[in-house]
């Protein structure tokens, strides 16, 4: 039972454990395959997407990293493949970051596949692949990312699945990111299953066309045709509604539910579609601030009435004021939390009728209870993390009916049975010091705990250095002997795919110390700049 | 003798390395940043391009001081002295932006009537310079900047100091090699120079003000003792290529500077040399580092510039990698392949900057230097000894008639610095995919070694974090309280501050804990992404087994 108490986090205090962990939304993964245009390699990343709009289907894709936004621009229509529950580890595995001109499907032990009538290729190991249009490149001001606004123009799933009820099919795919894990530097990659309430739970008598090597593809023109609207909802991906609360000119307040975008982890980090003729939209371009609050499973009555009035003042709803949020807008006791945000920028979806915005979340409004249990200097770990996850699988998760024209939401509820974290490329100290490269910290931690030697570690620097991220020593380049960069590749591909595996099984290492061996000697390539070592032929006794 | 030749990939070896990279004069530029409003001092290596007007060639690495001098028409550099390495060193650390080198030093800004923009009090020589070109190498590299001499601000002291005991205290030269330790090289060569122009005249100029006299270029000639400070000596090299019949062609060089960051050698040419226009269609040529052992043939080959050196008595010791003869008699030569080069109409002088590409050393050398057979006091001994035989040029006090004098260094005085960075990545600097950062990695290796407790290093990263190179956390960055950032900038100068000469000295470790215990809590703030972590207050045992 919760007092409906409030803490308020505010400005840099929002940086706090407790504010940054229980405000991270569950939302799904979605892994789009992305051709270098230089390299010609197939990079495959995986994101958390969100929904815009259903008719047509809209979703925005976050890209960051500078490489993966150059990719981007130089592509028209790819596919993003979605991954299964039972994928986290090649989910995890595609998460650490490679060099350029090294393909993380390679790695992954993965392949592509392109079937009749698709026209970018997608993952052969996802059950479920989405062919996207890009509509818009969403660039936020440097130094945050690009959102990808993109029509699914065609749909993929395997032949295996296609029957498979509702209830089933959420419960393979898609996988959801959660946000809390016992700290432990790891990517916390987690599945959410069970517990939904699936509006069609029946099995589905799929009547469509069939299979190409196992796989069906439908076109968007397709995805409305009776027998193919299982595919349809099955590529729609369920997450958590919210209610978006601004004060008006007289200091009213106006709240709308908004059950489509993503509210997500990295800043700036909330991706909140409104309908154009939106009246909170319009009060919140003139102020630029707002609030979210998080309703739970407890009042969806309340959540429904607010539906059916968007504009008007949650309290009429039902919702109970509990105090206000930074910006003096209230907050509820039916909300376990809330976040306050500040816009940052919007653009126009014209397809969709929507203005899609972005904006940057500089306060969090928590329950007392919650925020104590996730607080990590006064609970246990597994208190803190059972309590976030409590929170999370508390949320109203929408989803929507086999027959999407009339767009009927339903809520199901989440479990926290299921979730899962893998380990991170990244070292214990610097994990989260995302300006630093996370692959070079996770080798010196490797030395430092003895599981490689620093030859060996001297051995992999130099063969980065001498790939260059597939452009070689810049000035050395053109004097490589012939085929010395394939050597490398296939050299450093195989190198990362045995430490990506070793990672997870430390037995494994015994594979990569024996690959290295195969390495180049690079006592030959150290001077005085590279740190000390001592060789085997130096008798420092007779210089005593 | 028989020669190696380490070409292409193979000329990255760390014999290759260490004997190509030739000692150079160490300058301090002092550069206000246009948006912090700081001044930044970081150590470069100067060459000398022309010695009337006083010109010299600046190369500028860093996006950031890249930036900088954009804004900037008139700037100083101070000049530092041997006894002063332990400095450079601490501005050479990478320092987050809007921390000021200065204050970790515990230095100040030269400022006084007549000078156009800031020095450094502490240095005993600073040169005001106007840039007259910024000219920026494709990317990724860095900007040199081609700058003219338009004051020089002199202590005190060293006026009337003869010519010989000035050159053994400034400037210092960084040299190329010490014991691999992980440690930034800043070294320095003294003593030795030959000079008959070393007595200094009397000095009757302007009186001192504050224990400094400062003349501008239009006085340059009244005082020649003076200007004489700014003309900073460096080795005289051999540029050689082969001619349109593939006979080779030489000329002896005796500016510029070959410095240790690619592309790392700095040419400048007369604009009608003959072996100039050569290099312009072939793009690449060789550079033979003459020592004084070939005295009689570099001056040989001065005197006729633009023929066949091995006419004039080199003896034939093999073709390098581009088809040019080297000199049996020359220890090391590098293989340089051009990269971009630039005019300067001023002086109708050519400056270009080419790539290392090859070196080619002679056996004896190069296993002397070899690290994998050789204990490593010997080579530096070795490395040290051939800097010390290389023909330091000086010049005479009487600038318009250029007259070259050779000077012996000896390998004396000889000091390295311990970097930031650790054992592990210090030398990776930038290295495509390896964004490697020095301070972190020195951070991780000072937890590593427990140096720094976990939570000390949570501390400083959650610090600089919020600091974020002066920009604060940018989406929070306008609720930040009044008065947050000038506090952070503050604290953190001060613990850069202590952490540096803690660094030099482990007993300051102390003070550095003590300091870090007025640090917010990092626990607070630390997520799931933050690495592994037991609190005290976590009893295991009592609650989950």
């Amino acid at each position: 039972m919760h007092s409906g108490k409030k803490v308020f986090w505010e400005g840099i205090e929002s940086t706090r454990t407790t504010a940054t962990e229980v405000t991270r939304v569950p939302r799904n993964c979605v892994m789009p395959v992305i051709r270098d245009a230089q390299t010609g390699v197939y990079n495959v990343s995986p994101y958390t997407g969100g929904v815009i709009s259903l008719e047509p289907l809209i979703m925005a894709i976050g890209v960051m990293g500078k490489g993966n936004q150059e990719r981007i621009r130089q592509v028209e229509e790819f596919t993003a493949g979605l991954p299964s529950s039972d994928q986290v580890r090649e989910v995890w595995a595609a998460a650490n970051r490679m060099p350029d001109g090294i393909s993380e499907l390679d790695v992954m032990g993965w392949s592509l596949f392109q079937t009749d009538g698709m026209r970018a290729p997608g993952i052969r190991e996802c059950r479920m692949n989405l062919q996207c249009k890009i509509l818009q490149l969403f660039k936020l001001p440097a130094p945050w990312r690009t959102i990808m606004i993109v029509r699914v123009t065609g749909m993929c799933i395997d032949e295996e699945v296609v029957e498979l009820d509702r209830e089933a099919m959420l419960q393979l795919f898609p996988t959801l990111e959660g946000g809390m894990s016992i700290p432990g530097g790891y990517y916390g990659l987690s599945t959410f299953t069970g517990g939904i309430q699936a509006p069609t739970a029946k099995p589905v008598r799929y009547s469509g066309k069939g299979a190409v090597d196992g796989k069906i593809f439908i076109e968007e023109g397709e995805f409305r045709r009776e027998e193919y609207k299982p595919i349809l909802a099955a590529g729609i991906v369920p997450s958590p509604t919210y209610i978006v609360t601004v004060n008006d000119a007289a200091g009213n307040t106006m709240g709308e539910v908004i059950d489509v975008g993503h509210l997500q982890a990295s800043q700036p980090c909330l991706h909140v579609p409104f309908k154009k003729d939106s009246r909170v939209w319009a009060r919140i371009r003139e102020v630029g601030a707002f609030t979210i609050n998080m309703p739970n499973i407890g009042c969806r009555e309340q959540v429904n009435r607010l539906r059916e009035s968007p504009g008007t003042d949650p309290a009429g709803a039902g919702f109970t004021p509990a105090g206000r949020s930074m910006f003096g807008i209230p907050v509820y006791t039916e909300c376990e939390m809330g976040i306050d945000a500040r816009l940052i920028a919007r653009t126009d979806v014209d397809e969709c009728d929507t203005v899609f915005t972005v904006s940057a979340k500089v306060g969090a409004i928590l329950d007392e209870e919650v925020e104590a249990l996730a607080d990590l200097t006064r609970t246990p770990p597994a208190t803190a993390y059972e309590a976030v996850n409590g929170v999370y699988s508390r949320y109203i998760y929408r989803m929507f009916d086999i027959d999407m024209r009339p767009v009927e939401v339903r809520y199901g509820q989440y479990s926290v049975q299921g979730f899962a974290t893998t380990p991170s490329w990244g070292n214990r100290i610097s994990v989260a010091w995302h300006d630093f490269d996370s692959f070079i910290d996770y080798l010196q931690e490797l030395v430092w705990l003895k599981i490689l030697s620093k030859w060996e570690f001297q051995k992999i620097v130099n063969e980065l250095m001498l790939w260059n991220d597939s452009k070689g020593i810049l000035y050395l380049r053109k004097y490589y002997p012939a085929g010395a960069m394939e050597a490398m590749r296939t050299r450093l591909t195989t190198l990362i795919k045995l430490m990506v595996w070793a990672h997870r099984d430390p037995w494994e290492w015994d594979r990569v110390h024996a690959f290295l061996e195969s390495f180049p000697n690079p006592y030959k390539y150290k001077d005085h700049h590279t740190g000390p070592m001592h060789m085997p032929n130096w008798d420092i006794g007779q210089y005593i | 003798m028989g020669k190696v030749f380490w070409e292409g990939i193979d000329s990255t070896v760390a014999t290759a390395r260490e004997l190509t990279r030739i000692p150079r004069t160490c300058v301090m530029p002092v550069l206000r940043d246009h948006v912090t409003g700081v001044y930044n001092v970081a150590p470069y290596t100067a060459g000398l391009i022309s010695v009337d007007p006083l010109i010299l060639a600046v190369g500028v690495m860093g996006q950031g001081s890249q930036e900088r001098i954009k804004h900037i028409d008139t700037f100083t550099m101070g000049m530092p002295s041997i006894d002063q390495t332990e400095y450079i060193w601490a501005a050479a650390n990478r320092m987050p932006d809007g921390i000021s080198e200065l204050e970790v030093m515990g230095w100040h800004l030269l400022e006084r009537e007549g000078l156009h923009a800031p020095g450094l009090e502490e240095c005993r020589i600073n040169l005001e310079c106007k840039i007259l070109e910024r000219f920026k190498l494709p990317e990724p590299w860095r900007t040199v900047m081609i700058v003219r001499v338009t004051a020089i601000c002199v202590n005190e002291e060293l006026i009337g100091m003869e010519r010989e005991e000035i050159l053994k205290i400034i400037p210092v030269l960084e040299g190329g090699t010490s014991i691999p330790e992980g440690y930034y090289g800043v070294s320095t060569l003294s003593g030795g120079i030959l000079s008959d122009a070393c007595k200094a005249p009397k000095y009757t100029g302007p009186a001192p003000m504050n224990g400094k006299v400062l003349i501008r270029e239009e006085d340059f000639g009244r005082y020649p003792q003076l200007r004489s400070l700014a003309v900073i000596p460096a080795p005289t090299y051999i540029v050689a290529v082969n001619d349109e019949n593939g006979k080779p062609i030489a000329e002896v060089i005796e500016f510029g500077h070959l410095q240790a960051s690619q592309p790392c050698l700095h040419v400048p040419f007369p604009r009608d040399s003959r072996v100039w226009a050569r290099i312009r269609e072939v793009g690449e040529f060789n550079i033979y580092m003459p020592t004084l052992e070939n005295l009689k043939l570099v001056e040989r080959l001065r005197a006729a510039p633009g023929t066949d050196p091995f006419a004039l008595g080199f003896t034939k010791g093999g073709k390098n990698m581009f088809g040019i003869e080297v000199p049996a008699e020359i220890e090391v030569c590098t293989e340089a392949d051009l990269m971009s080069y630039t005019e300067i109409e001023e002086i109708g002088v050519v400056f270009a900057v080419a790539s290392k590409v090859g070196a080619v050393l002679e056996e004896t050398i190069d296993a002397a230097a070899d690290l994998a057979i050789t204990h490593p006091a010997r080579v530096a001994e070795c490395i040290n000894d051939f800097f010390s035989r290389l023909l330091f040029h000086a010049h005479d006090l009487d600038m318009r008639r250029v007259q070259v004098r050779y000077g012996k260094y000896s390998a004396v005085g000889f000091k390295t610095a311990p970097s930031w960075g650790n054992h592990l990545t210090v030398g990776l600097m930038h290295i495509g995919w390896l964004g490697v950062n020095a301070f972190h990695d020195w951070v991780l290796e000072l937890t590593w070694t427990k140096i720094l407790s976990k939570w000390e290093a949570e501390k400083i990263i959650h610090e600089l974090d919020i600091w974020n190179d002066s920009k604060g956390i940018e989406y929070l960055r306008g609720d930040y309280p009044e008065g947050e950032m000038e506090r952070r900038r503050e604290r953190l100068t001060k613990l850069i501050r202590m952490m540096v000469w803690a660094h030099q000295d482990p007993w300051k470790w102390d003070g550095v804990h003590a300091y870090l215990e007025t640090f917010p809590n990092p626990y607070l703030y630390r997520g799931h992404h933050m690495g592994p972590m037991h609190l005290p207050n976590w009893d295991i045992t009592k609650e989950y087994i």
